[in-house]
């Protein structure tokens, strides 16, 4: 029999949040140490997790989804919770990025993709920089857009860092390195020209942009979800620019597919390791992961090679 | 940074291609999102979408048109509950309307060969938009344009004295829809919900580049470092039964 990864990872999160209702006192006592900084009209005692307790429900993030069903008795939990209210800074993001969610299970999830995403950016920036340093970009308006790209990356890069501290996080500061050691360097390798230089922005452009797209749904605060998609739009403009320079059509979909979003292995976990390390890694055995469209694919030999497409481009790696 | 009229065709016909194939199922994942199984989160209270504090007096420049900030910010949501129907109703009538305008845009003989391609594809994708929201809204959805939209639209296309500014007025149109998705994310408490939006605000931003590019701006004008709220449509300002 075989379990694909997402439902064992659904799995997992469900019954962390089993756990953290049964553990009640202390999963109130963590809410406040987790939510020490967030503002709430009416204290801890009115958080979701709260109210979950009180309720006797899982937590919103504590919905079980089993097949793609989703267990309902925390509607009532949903229709009670009270988030704060929106207030968006100069920066784009919200002021205060967190609301009332103190659940540890939630936190730590958001805080899991709010470090993937600034490590994205962090990796973002350096790879349009070398891409700037490589000589390869000879039209004006690409190397234009390189360069705004790289900064508002970086812009990003510092306001999800924000968003990290204002989570209870430590704010992640470097690359990506799964998608560093598995996309874009072997991809940097083979650089030829001005497309290929532009090809591989748009790789990195499109797993960002859906993957906060992606994000948006699995953020457990309605502040967090804004506060992605207020750079997740952006990097669908750059997309969109970038498929101008390649002559493609610059708005290929009515929705934004998340199927190229990244593959879980590149996840930045509390230590900051990716994907299956910052679980526990995988149960060993040959592992594959595939989004729904297909476009977005890892397959982990046990012990052995790792085979990473991302936006359309395929590399492999030893194990 | 310009785009030639024969690349702005071919780019439209892509569009209108892969639009077509991605729309094949959005009418049942729309509904599934709004109706299936997740339907009764979504059906609790909506304060949070009509809250906010007011702007005063600011103003904002919507096309030629000054427009009062209160009717275009959000802040102004009212003190009152939008249920899921609602709130896919009010999103069906701006969508409604964005068709009429764009087929206003093209009515006017204004716009050349290129320019009329891509404004027919992108009401089209408007009118597409219209029917999924349409079905997720049910019994709630009115199949009618938004007559508080169009009386701030209509008169900008009727005044307008060539195909720049028709084109302005429809990038001013994704604009504000972005925006408005962009807040629904601050507001939308069920994740699949949110999902639906995020998925949707990415497109609306991408078509603001292609008018952007074709409008010539700058590479900044049409690529902000964040999306924001400004120009965010409110459901109490502009009524669904205007």
């Amino acid at each position: 029999m075989n379990y694909s990864r997402d439902e064992v990872r659904r799995q997992l999160r469900a019954s962390r949040a089993d756990q953290a209702a049964a553990l009640g006192p202390w999963r109130d006592a963590l809410a406040r140490l987790f939510a020490a900084d967030r503002r709430s009209s009416g204290g801890p005692g009115t958080s979701a997790a709260a109210k979950a307790h009180l309720l006797g429900v899982p937590s919103r993030r504590g919905f079980l989804k089993i097949g793609g069903a989703t267990v309902l008795g925390a509607a009532v939990l949903a229709a009670c919770s009270d988030d704060g209210e929106t207030d968006v800074a100069e920066s784009g993001l919200p002021a205060d990025a967190t609301t009332t969610t103190a659940d540890p299970a939630d936190v730590e999830f958001d805080l899991d993709l709010l470090r993937t995403a600034t490590s994205l950016e962090i990796l973002a920036v350096s790879t349009y920089q070398t891409a700037i340093d490589s000589g390869l970009v000879t039209n004006p308006d690409v190397a234009q857009a390189a360069v705004l790209f790289r900064d508002q990356h970086d812009d990003h890069a510092g306001a999800l860092q924000q968003a990290t501290t204002d989570a209870g996080g430590t704010p992640f500061e470097e690359a990506n390195t799964f998608l560093q050691d598995n996309v874009v360097t072997p991809a940097l390798d083979g650089l030829t020209d001005e497309d290929s230089v532009v090809r591989l922005a748009l790789d990195l452009e499109t797993a960002a942009a859906e993957t906060y797209a992606w994000a948006a749904g699995e953020l457990s605060t309605t502040t967090l979800r804004q506060a992605i998609m207020g750079i997740g739009g952006v990097e669908a403009r750059h997309q969109a620019v970038l498929r101008g320079f390649l002559d493609e059509d610059q708005v290929p979909v009515a929705f934004l597919p998340v199927d190229d979003r990244v593959p879980e292995e590149a996840f930045v976990g509390a230590d900051g390791g990716s994907g299956a390390g910052a679980d526990g890694g995988d149960a060993g055995g040959d592992t594959t992961t595939t989004t729904a469209g297909g476009s977005s694919t890892t397959t982990t030999a046990g012990g052995g090679s790792t085979t990473t497409t991302v936006g359309g481009s395929t590399t492999t790696t030893a194990g | 940074m310009e785009i030639t009229t024969r690349a702005l065709r071919q780019l439209a016909d892509d569009v209108d291609d892969q639009h077509r194939e991605a729309m094949a199922t959005v009418h049942e994942d729309l509904r599934e999102v709004h109706f299936g199984e997740t339907s009764r989160v979504l059906a609790r209270s909506r304060r949070r979408f009509l809250r906010d504090a007011g702007l005063g007096g600011a103003v904002l420049t919507l096309g030629s048109t000054l427009v009062p900030m209160a009717r275009l910010m959000p802040a102004a949501w009212a003190q009152e509950t939008l249920s899921d129907g609602d709130l896919a109703a009010f999103a069906e009538s701006v969508e409604l309307a964005a068709v009429e305008a764009y087929s206003a845009a093209i009515d006017t003989g204004l716009l050349d060969g290129g320019v009329v391609d891509v404004a027919e594809i992108f009401r089209r994708h408007h009118s597409e938009h219209a029917d999924a929201f349409g079905a997720v809204a049910s019994d709630a959805a009115t199949g009618e344009a938004n007559q508080a939209v169009l009386d701030v639209f209509a008169p900008q296309i009727g005044e307008a004295a060539d195909q720049d500014a028709l084109l302005q007025i429809a990038q001013d149109l994704e604009n504000g829809a972005a925006a408005t998705y962009y807040f629904s994310l601050g507001v939308l408490q069920d994740r699949d919900a949110a999902l639906a939006a995020a998925t949707v605000l990415p497109i609306e931003s991408q078509h603001a580049v292609v008018l952007g590019q074709a409008l010539g701006q700058d590479l900044e004008e049409y690529v902000p470092t964040f999306q924001g709220q400004e120009g965010a449509l409110s459901p109490r300002e502009y009524p669904v039964n205007g």
